[in-house]
C-alpha cells in the first residue's frame, strides 16, 4: 500500500505529495490512473513525489478522494510499460567521459561501458530540458557523481550519467553529466506532430552499435522507417 | 502585417503558455510578468491566450502594414508612435504605414506589446510563446514579418486610460510562502534569508539568480517540481527564483514560493537591483 507522507499546495490548482516509499507498481499505477483523470490537467511524477495540475481548485477532501479511489481501483494493475531496445553508439567522435574517469585507461573504459549494458533501466520522469529523461536502474558500481564544473556543451542524443541516473540529451546543451555514448534517436519528438516514442516508466536496455550503422538508424529514423526494437 | 525595422535587445511573442507538457519536460513559458500581460489584455479585450509582444531592456522599431489598436504595459519604455510619445497603459489607435518605435526602457526591465488580435503564427504544443528548440525562434529577428489577425470589434470604443504607479517597479520586498522545504532550514539561516538584503547577479528568462553567502549542507536532494515563483537554494548558497521558462524539476532545496504579485515585481528588475525577502503568516 501506498504511503503519502505530505501534501504541499504550490498554488490553488498546483498539488504536490509525496511518498514514503519509493516507485512501486503502485506508485506506477497511481500515476496512470491519475493522468486519466478529467479535473486534472497533467501529472508529473519525480523522485518519490506526484505533483497534481488541477483545471480548477479542488477542495482537500476531494483531491484525497480522488487519489484514494485511484488507489483503490489499481489493484488490477494495467500496468502497460514497455521494453525498448535504444541504440548506442562508443565511438570515439562522441564526447566520453569514461575515458576521462579512467586517465585513458581503454581496457577499465570498456570494462565499464560492457556492464553498462547489462543494465536495464526504467524511464523515471522527464525534466531539465524538453525530453531530457531521467533513468533509474544504474548498478551503484557505475554511478559517477556530476561534475563540480559542467560541460559548456553537451551534444545532442548523449547518454550520459549523474548520480545514479542516467539521461540523454534531447539538444546541444551545457551539462554536467559524465558522458558515455551517444543515442541517434530522440526519446520525445518535438520536431513536427508530437510523438512520444518512449514514456514514463518504459523500460529501456541499451544496445551497442557501430558508427556506420548510428548514421543508417539517425537516417532511418528521419524517413520514418525507423522501427523500434521492442522486447 | 507588422514588420520588425529592428528587433531590439530581445523580443519575444508570448501568449499565456504551454501548460499540459510538464511531463515531458518542456518548460510553460507565457509572460515573465504576468500581471502585465493580462493587463495588456484587459484594456484591448480580446482572447487571454492572444499573443503579445514581451520587449527586454530595448524595443523593436515596427513597421504597421494595417489598422488597428496597440496598448503597451509593464515596464516603462521610451515609445514613439512616429513623432508621438506613447504612454502606457493607454490604447493608441494606428493607421497602416506607420512606425511604431519602442526605444529603451526607464523604468522596469520588460514591457508588453499587444496589438488588438493576435500574431498568426503556428502553435507549437498548443502554444505560441517563444521558447527555443522548441520553437525555431529564441526572439524576433530584422526583417521578420508577422502576418497579424485583426480582431478590431468596435474601433469606437471608450479608450480606457488606467495610471498605474511606476515606483511599483522599485519595490525591494518580495512577498512570499514558505516552500516545500522551509523547515529543512536552520532558525539561523531563515532569519538571515528574511532580514538581508541580496543583489540581482544575474537574470534571464529561466530565473534570476542573487547573490549570497549563505551555506546549506542538503546536497542530493530528490527531484521535485519547479513552478515560476518558487525561490531554491543551492548547496553553494546561491539563491534562484524560477521564472516563465524555468526547467520543470530541480534537485534544489525549495525554500520559499513568490506571491504572483511579487514575482511580476521581480522580473521588473534588473541586475545589480536590491531585494528582500518577507515572509507572509499563514
Amino acid at each position: 500500500m501506498l504511503n503519502l507522507t505530505e501534501f504541499y499546495y504550490l498554488n490553488s490548482t498546483t498539488i504536490t505529495f509525496s511518498f514514503s516509499e519509493v516507485k512501486t507498481d503502485n506508485f506506477i499505477g497511481l500515476f496512470q490512473i491519475l493522468k486519466k483523470n478529467s479535473k486534472i490537467i497533467e501529472v508529473v511524477a519525480t523522485d518519490n513525489s506526484m505533483t497534481l495540475f488541477l483545471k480548477e481548485t479542488i477542495e482537500h477532501d476531494k483531491i484525497l478522494d480522488i487519489i484514494n479511489q485511484s488507489i483503490n481501483s489499481n489493484k488490477k494493475n494495467d500496468n502497460k510499460s514497455k521494453t525498448f531496445y535504444l541504440p548506442i553508439c562508443f565511438d570515439d567522435s562522441f564526447q566520453d567521459d569514461i575515458l576521462n574517469h579512467y586517465e585513458g585507461d581503454l581496457k577499465l573504459t570498456r570494462k565499464f561501458k560492457e556492464s553498462f549494458l547489462k543494465n536495464k533501466f526504467t524511464l523515471e520522469y522527464y525534466g531539465f530540458l524538453p525530453g531530457f529523461a531521467y533513468f533509474s536502474g544504474l548498478e551503484s558500481k557505475l554511478h559517477l557523481p556530476r561534475k563540480k564544473i559542467p560541460s559548456s556543451k553537451i551534444g545532442k542524443g548523449t547518454v550520459a550519467i549523474g548520480g545514479e541516473y542516467v539521461g540523454i540529451y534531447p539538444q546541444d546543451s551545457p551539462g554536467g553529466w559524465n558522458c558515455i555514448g551517444n543515442c541517434p534517436i530522440p526519446l520525445v519528438d518535438f520536431a513536427y506532430n508530437l510523438k512520444i516514442n518512449i514514456n514514463v516508466f518504459d523500460q529501456v536496455i541499451f544496445e551497442e552499435i557501430e558508427l556506420e550503422n548510428y548514421k543508417k538508424i539517425k537516417l532511418d529514423y528521419e524517413l520514418d522507417v525507423y522501427d523500434f526494437k521492442i522486447l | 502585417m507588422i514588420e520588425v525595422i529592428s528587433s531590439g535587445y530581445f523580443t519575444t511573442i508570448q501568449d499565456s503558455g504551454r501548460k499540459a507538457y510538464r511531463h515531458l519536460g518542456v518548460p510553460i513559458s507565457g509572460p515573465m510578468d504576468s500581471n502585465s500581460f493580462y493587463l495588456a489584455n484587459l484594456l484591448l479585450p480580446g482572447l487571454d491566450s492572444d499573443s503579445v509582444f514581451e520587449c527586454t531592456l530595448i524595443g523593436p522599431k515596427l513597421k504597421l502594414s494595417c489598422n488597428s489598436r496597440f496598448v503597451i504595459t509593464g515596464a516603462k519604455f521610451d515609445s514613439y508612435l512616429d513623432d508621438e510619445p506613447i504612454e502606457n497603459n493607454k490604447v493608441y489607435s494606428f493607421r497602416a504605414g506607420q512606425i511604431l518605435k519602442v526605444g529603451r526602457v526607464k523604468a522596469g526591465l520588460r514591457c508588453y506589446l499587444k496589438f488588438e488580435g493576435t500574431f498568426n503564427i503556428p502553435k507549437i504544443l498548443n502554444s505560441k510563446s517563444f521558447y527555443y528548440p522548441i520553437t525555431k525562434s529564441k526572439s524576433i529577428n530584422e526583417g521578420e514579418k508577422y502576418d497579424f489577425i485583426s480582431k478590431t470589434l468596435d474601433i469606437n470604443s471608450k479608450i480606457i486610460n488606467l495610471k498605474i504607479s511606476e515606483n511599483v517597479f522599485s519595490k525591494k520586498t518580495l512577498f512570499a510562502n514558505c516552500g516545500p522545504d522551509w523547515d529543512l532550514l536552520t532558525g539561523e539561516i531563515k532569519k538571515q534569508i528574511t532580514s538581508e538584503i541580496f543583489f540581482i547577479k544575474s537574470q534571464n528568462r529561466m530565473g534570476y539568480r542573487l547573490t549570497s553567502e549563505l551555506k546549506n549542507d542538503f546536497c542530493n536532494l530528490s527531484s521535485k517540481v519547479v513552478i515560476p515563483g518558487i525561490v531554491q537554494f543551492t548547496p553553494g548558497g546561491e539563491i534562484i527564483i524560477a521564472t516563465a521558462d524555468c526547467q520543470v524539476t530541480g534537485g534544489y532545496l525549495q525554500i520559499l514560493l513568490l506571491t504572483n504579485d511579487s514575482l511580476s515585481n521581480l522580473v521588473q528588475k534588473s541586475e545589480g537591483s536590491e531585494v528582500k525577502f518577507t515572509l507572509l503568516d499563514n
